[in-house]
């Protein structure tokens, strides 16, 4: 204990509530440091003073002004019962504070993203289980990877040398019969 | 004050609400009998001013009044913490105010102390005491209550609740909304500044 630092300690020692080792620390200083003892002095004085001020009656009218104000005031009404999801939710926007529309506006993204990702793996799992069990997309998978001597081929010969239909053959027609198969007619 | 006459003082004020809550008026005016002297000498202490005291005294009320309803007895120390709880939010505006005022109107600071001999004047004197006896007292009176006007709002609110309304640590906690720990530092810290203040008027040999 030092002169400095004796100081934090004033108001514990005056209410007796410091640990009965830093006590006898601060009693111990006191005894041997005039200034510290004369200090603590004034500090006990100054608030003994404060404590001894004397209380402050309110004036006649005090009672008269009130009951008038209170003739024209009306109480609120008690509080609405709030479910306790709401109170759950509340208490949610409370911890997340000023940042709830950045975080309202991740969320939304995040929910979007779930949802694309979701659809596009049910796509994927239904196509993949369809081609597994239906032999039809076998055969018309088959039949599209430019199949040109099949019976059922539905272009005509001579189309067989126009570059654009050849583009339509090998690209659209087997993109249209994939699709409708695979999502079960949805897309 | 004993323990359990404490705790059935704040049952009493509990008590009292719960009846105001079932719409009996006279509940209500014991709870203004009970606590309008607490009142009006927390708020005079704080702002130093016995008019202001008395108009911020009634508006708590008022608004304690309002929420009636919305009071939630719940034993302990609660109808006194929140009580104050009221009372120092009205301070604080008014001391924000004052602020404002004195910094865009350069208002001196005399019409305060004139205040604050007024708020001395009026205070009852000790028939114990012998005249001149009396005089040094309310001269030291005056000086505690420039003291604390002196103080910054921070230190100056838990000194006052501590102090002169004489709650504990725990209820100025409460009343404040602040940590145990900053209250009794910033308690303990307006003390240390208010010994400094008071050094020409107290002295350690009167004892």
């Amino acid at each position: 204990m030092n002169c400095t630092t004796i100081e934090d300690n004033f108001s514990d020692y005056l209410e007796d509530s410091l640990p009965a080792k830093l006590r006898q620390s601060v009693a111990d200083h006191l005894r041997s440091c005039p200034n510290c003892q004369r200090e603590f002095d004034l500090f006990q004085q100054s608030v003994s003073a404060l404590q001894q001020l004397p209380e402050i009656e309110p004036s006649a009218f005090f009672d008269t002004d009130l009951q008038i104000q209170l003739a024209l005031t009306e109480m609120m009404p008690p509080p609405e019962r709030v479910p306790i999801l709401d109170q759950v939710g509340g208490k949610f926007w409370q911890l997340i504070g000023s940042w709830r529309w950045v975080v309202s506006t991740v969320l939304a993204f995040v929910v979007i993203a779930v949802y694309l990702m979701a659809t596009r793996i049910d796509v994927v799992l239904v196509s993949s289980s369809e081609k597994q069990s239906n032999p039809q997309v076998q055969s018309i998978e088959k039949r599209d990877l430019v199949d040109e001597d099949s019976d059922s081929f539905p272009f005509s010969s001579d189309s067989m040398f126009d570059p654009a239909v050849e583009i339509q053959q090998n690209y659209v027609f087997p993109t249209v019969t994939y699709s409708a198969l695979s999502t079960g007619g949805r897309l | 004050m004993p323990r359990n006459s404490i705790e059935n003082e704040f049952c009493l004020d509990d008590r009292l609400m719960l009846q105001c809550q079932k719409g009996e008026a006279e509940a209500f005016n014991q709870i203004v009998q009970r606590h309008r002297t607490a009142l009006v000498t927390f708020i005079a202490r704080l702002l130093g001013d016995r008019e202001t005291a008395e108009d911020l005294a009634q508006e708590s009320l008022l608004r304690m009044y309002r929420a009636a309803n919305r009071y939630k007895a719940e034993g302990s120390t609660k109808f006194t913490t929140w009580m104050y709880h009221i009372a120092s939010n009205l301070c604080k505006n008014e001391l924000r105010n004052r602020n404002r005022r004195q910094r865009h109107f350069m208002v001196q600071t005399d019409d305060q102390l004139r205040l604050d001999q007024d708020l001395i004047a009026t205070a009852p004197a000790d028939p114990a005491l012998q005249p001149d006896q009396q005089l040094v007292k309310k001269e030291q009176q005056s000086a505690v209550q420039n003291a604390i006007s002196l103080l910054p709002e921070t230190y100056r609110l838990p000194l006052v609740l501590r102090d002169i309304q004489g709650l504990s640590y725990n209820q100025v906690s409460a009343t404040l909304k602040l940590p145990l720990g900053t209250v009794k530092s910033r308690i303990n810290r307006a003390r240390l500044m208010l010994k400094d203040l008071l050094k020409p008027v107290v002295s350690p040999t009167e004892r």
